[in-house]
């Protein structure tokens, strides 16, 4: 065998055992969401809403069972309100007067209690899969970490807050580090950076997330995980307005 | 009597803790400042704290415990009146299919709207201020059929528990989720108005014993949109009607300020209705049959911890209109600022104009720390 034909060969071989060991975009989404899409969850966690040198702290406990988000606020000033988030309806429960009023869907993309973060991004509970198409458009080292750099586009017909994002998923943790949140028209709208991460129970979690809406300045939201329970036993009628109140 | 309550307080910090039972709260400082008819300036300080106590369910029961004492400081310092006001103090035990809330409770059929004229409480919620009058002593039954629907069946005491059947107030709401609408169906039986063992109603109340009502709230495009109507009525042929339909909308000012308007009208046929309360108590242009009101308004968030809002009322019949402004702000240590203002105009004679019972100009400033 010539050298001619041995190259020819060894060419071969490596164009066919490569898509073995190649990633597709499908699989970094999927496995992102492995990690990330909760389907079933009880969470205690923190907001702390920064402008300049001003900030102001919020405490929540949710419940999360796939399409549906309970909502109960425990800071001293938002204490006993509760939201409730069922397929793509949104009420609110007002302790004071023990009020439960069903919330304007133009609301949904307003800042949840005055943060960087819409009642969407709070409560947007579909895969990532099933909303964006990705494409895979580099490799990037993000914070000391090598990342997938991929772009993802709203599949048509699909209710998102954002047209287009994109995402720096670590290689080995299958984590969104860092998020590009577009508009249509191509304007950043907000910027989201995974500052701390978690294995627990066997998955990498984000538990620190700094969001920044870039429209704004010298402003930004922290979304803080204290705790979380995977598959926890949640009551039938957890998200019910019944249990609203 | 003020010792008694401060004493009590004192008590209550210190004991609960030891049971697993929690306390919290706010404290509010008010001033209210007036301009009168003949251009005098009234004021007045008020201060009050709102403790609410939390006590660990016991089973499927609740207990909840909510007072405000008015004038604590100025009672203790000044010698003025202090008072205190249960606004909660019920048990609310959960069945199977039912949930039965018992004792001083508030009761209210809010669903979005800044006026609600078919309220269980008429007036208890006014531009989505709120007032102590829906505090009620009550039973309430409800029981749920899905998760956005259920019946609630209520009996109260407006003037407190009694033996006196007379003066139960009674109702029934049916709320229903349909095709994403939030929709209502109720009915209330006023309590009577005994004066010396007369039904004095007919002639004390403008508002008929009972009423009938449905309300809805939903989304038709990007607007939201809710309306009621309610018949008013102390025999089915003799009573009046109220219609009532508004919207919201928010939109961006430029690409980080997000404006949220809401709108709405009142109508409210008053033809039944004895001519002297048209001219006399409600003030309007007696040869209309009909209140037409107008209600606008406008919130503008200037950053993450404050904001400003704009609110407008106008008698579409006489053009007498109420304006009030608001300013919000979160200050440090976690105290809220609220500076608001009324301001009322007006030709003589008509709805919001002024008189000796209505001020040129109201205005309030409070400060409220919540713990």
């Amino acid at each position: 065998m010539n050298y001619r034909n041995r190259m020819s060969i060894i060419i071969l071989i490596c164009l066919s055992v490569i898509p073995l060991y190649a990633i597709t975009v499908d699989e970094i989404i999927s496995k992102r969401d492995d990690n990330e899409y909760i389907k079933k969850a009880k969470v205690e966690s923190e907001m702390i809403i920064v402008n300049g040198n001003r900030s102001v702290t919020k405490t929540m406990i949710s419940y999360v069972d796939e399409n549906n988000v309970l909502t109960d606020f425990t800071n001293a000033n938002d204490r006993g309100t509760k939201f409730l988030k069922r397929g793509e309806e949104l009420w609110i429960f007002f302790p004071e007067a023990e009020d439960i009023v069903k919330i304007s869907g133009h609301m949904l993309k307003q800042g949840m209690m005055g943060s960087d973060f819409s009642y969407q991004d709070m409560m947007e509970s579909d895969k990532l899969t099933d909303l964006y198409h990705f494409e895979l458009t580099g490799e990037e080292e993000f914070e000391g970490r090598m990342c997938y750099v991929l772009e993802g586009i709203a599949n048509e017909g699909m209710e998102v807050s954002y047209y287009k994002r994109i995402s720096w998923v670590d290689k080995e943790r299958f984590i969104g580090l860092k998020e590009e949140l577009y508009a249509q028209s191509g304007r950043l709208l907000k910027e989201m950076n995974v500052t701390e991460v978690k294995n627990i129970n066997g998955r990498w979690y984000p538990v620190r997330t700094e969001m920044t809406d870039k429209l704004k300045k010298n402003t930004k939201t922290e979304f803080i995980v204290h705790d979380i329970t995977f598959n926890p036993d949640i009551p039938a009628n957890m998200f019910t307005i019944e249990h609203l109140q | 009597m003020k010792w008694l309550i401060c004493s009590a307080v004192f008590l209550l910090i210190h004991i609960l803790p030891l049971y697993a039972v929690d306390m919290g709260g706010s404290a509010e400082l008010q001033a209210d400042i007036s301009l009168n008819e003949s251009n005098e300036i009234d004021y007045e300080i008020i201060e009050n704290t709102d403790i609410e106590i939390f006590i660990p369910k016991i089973g499927n029961n609740d207990i909840k415990c909510e007072f405000i004492i008015y004038k604590p400081l100025q009672g203790l310092i000044a010698g003025k009146e202090m008072s205190i006001f249960f606004k909660k103090l019920y048990l609310r035990s959960k069945f199977p299919y039912a949930k039965l809330t018992i004792g001083r409770q508030p009761v209210s059929w809010s669903f979005g709207s800044m006026i609600n004229a078919v309220d269980y409480v008429l007036g208890s919620t006014a531009l989505s201020e709120e007032n102590n009058s829906k505090y009620t002593d009550a039973c309430e039954l409800y029981i749920p059929l899905n998760w956005n629907s259920g019946i609630s069946l209520i009996a109260s005491f407006p003037d407190g528990f009694t033996s006196d059947m007379h003066r139960l107030k009674s109702g029934a709401r049916i709320r229903m989720g349909i095709m994403n609408y939030d929709i209502t169906l109720n009915y209330v039986r006023e309590a009577d108005t005994l004066i010396n063992g007369i039904n004095a109603l007919a002639f004390l109340s403008i508002i008929p014993s009972q009423r009938i009502a449905m309300t809805f709230k939903g989304d038709l495009l990007d607007l939201g949109i809710y309306g009621a109507a309610g018949y008013y009525f102390d025999n089915i042929d003799n009573g009046f009607f109220s219609y009532m339909l508004g919207i919201d909308y928010s939109f961006f000012l430029n690409y980080k300020t997000k404006i949220i308007v809401q709108t709405e009208y009142l109508g409210i046929d008053v033809n039944d209705l004895p001519l002297y309360l048209k001219i006399g108590m409600l003030k309007m242009d007696s040869t209309d049959n009909r209140l037409d009101m107008g209600i606008i308004t406008m919130n503008y968030p200037i950053d993450e911890f404050s904001s400003f809002t704009m609110t407008g009322i106008v008698n579409a019949d006489d053009y007498s209109f109420i304006l009030s402004p608001m300013y919000q702000i979160l200050l440090p240590f976690n105290i809220d600022l609220k500076l608001s203002g009324f301001m009322f105009a007006g030709k003589e004679n008509t709805l919001f104009s002024q008189s000796s019972l209505m001020m040129k100009f109201t205005s309030l400033l409070s400060l409220t720390y919540q713990w």
